[in-house]
């Protein structure tokens, strides 16, 4: 008698669960998660560290034996005309900025306006299947990455 | 359970053990010291009691000297240690040495000369005493026996000592022996008996044989689990393999710059900031 209350608990844990995601997959046709990542390489045997060795391939051909990650954003639901910053610093200069912009969305692709005032660099990217763009700046040792995710 | 009884038995014994040890010394205090002192008196010929036994005055040198072992003997309630009794046999051999220097007598013929005979003694009551305690009534007894034969150089001064001695504590020790003893023996059978096995706490039941098994499956379990939430960890904490495709549509930069094309990501690098 003291457990009748379990199976209507489940069942409303199970509702409440298929209800989110049918409002989440009904978002998620024009919207879009945007993370930025900021890695800072070295040349010292440091290893790379956490996150950093996803991008390990990438980074190890400019002769770095090591990095770690600096800064990580990741917003999700993202709609068309939205944007997704991260500040850093390079080094001991002054505060830096990523901005990425999303300027379009689809099942297919998606294009994103990547924008680094500090650098004077300003690129439109298409991503399909959640591909990833990087920025290598080699006299900071830094290596900015960019990808779209849809699910 | 065997386990248990086992353990319980062990600490019966060592219970035993400890309290026969403790006996055993109030036992042996009396007897063993007395023959120690005549061993030391044996050592010390210049020692005016030591001035009897050239001429063989028994009667004037049991006198003298029994009052006195009855004296120190009285004085002693420890164990007697081993070199003590390396001592008084080195004062034996010392006093059969001078006693044939002096008399003249062969001190390997027990009729002749008594202090072999008492050597003897010693020897079999320190080996019962030893043995178990049991045995020391029937020792005491054999020796009184043993003392008073004929062919033991009965009748002398030191045999004499002994047998009184010996009488003494057989009288003496005999109910002392019996009482605590077989009461410490009881209480140990008694608590054997209501020995209850103890209860091993709950974490420790896993080191027992039968809970080993679920102990060691729960633990590959809690393994498995975390490998697996470690790879979970990993795919979602942005440690998959890179993948898709991506193009660069358009490039404002002022300087120079190279771009590398790759599957799953594609770089551009400044060279110029």
């Amino acid at each position: 008698m003291r457990n009748n209350w379990i199976t209507p608990g489940i069942v409303a844990v199970v509702s409440l669960g298929m209800l989110l995601t049918f409002l989440g997959s009904a978002q998620a046709a024009d919207e879009v998660g945007v993370t930025i990542e900021i890695m800072k390489a070295s040349k010292e045997k440091t290893g790379f560290q956490g996150q950093s060795k996803r991008y390990k391939s990438q980074i190890s051909r400019f002769g770095f034996a090591g990095a770690r990650l600096m800064d990580k954003v990741t917003a999700l639901g993202r709609s068309v005309g939205e944007s997704v910053e991260l500040k850093f610093r390079d080094g001991g200069g002054p505060v830096q900025m990523v901005k990425v912009k999303v300027l379009s969305s689809s099942a297919q692709s998606t294009k994103l306006l990547v924008h680094i005032p500090a650098y004077r660099f300003r690129t439109e990217t298409t991503h399909k299947n959640n591909g990833t763009f990087v920025v290598f700046v080699p006299k900071k040792e830094l290596f900015l990455a960019v990808r779209p995710s849809r699910q | 359970m065997l386990k248990s009884a086992h353990r319980g038995l062990d600490v019966v014994l060592t219970a035993l053990r400890s309290e026969h040890e403790e006996l055993r010394r109030e036992l042996v205090g009396g007897a063993p010291e007395v023959l120690k002192r005549i061993g030391e008196l044996g050592e010390a010929p210049s020692d005016d009691d030591w001035l009897f036994f050239p001429d063989w005055d028994l009667d004037l040198g049991d006198q003298l000297l029994t009052a006195r072992l009855r004296e120190e003997s009285q004085q002693v309630t420890d164990e007697i240690a081993d070199e003590d009794w390396r001592r008084f046999q080195a004062g034996v051999d010392h006093r059969i040495a001078h006693g044939t220097e002096t008399t003249g007598v062969d001190p390997l013929r027990a009729e002749e000369a008594p202090l072999p005979v008492f050597s003897l003694l010693v020897d079999e009551h320190r080996a019962a005493v030893e043995a178990a305690p049991g045995e020391w009534s029937d020792f005491s007894q054999h020796a009184v026996e043993r003392a008073m034969s004929p062919g033991a150089g009965a009748e002398t001064w030191a045999v004499r000592t002994l047998r009184d001695e010996v009488e003494q504590r057989v009288e003496r020790d005999t109910p002392i022996f019996e009482g605590p003893f077989r009461r410490v023996l009881e209480d140990r059978l008694r608590q054997l008996e209501t020995y209850e096995k103890p209860q091993p706490k709950p974490w420790f039941r896993l080191l027992a044989p039968r809970r080993f098994g679920v102990g060691l499956a729960a633990s590959m379990a809690m393994v498995v689990c975390l490998v697996v939430g470690s790879r979970l960890s990993e795919r979602t904490s942005g440690y998959m393999p890179l993948s898709g495709e991506v193009s660069v549509d358009t490039v404002d930069f002022e300087g120079d710059l190279v771009m590398i094309p790759e599957e799953g990501v594609t770089m551009v690098v400044l060279t110029e900031v």
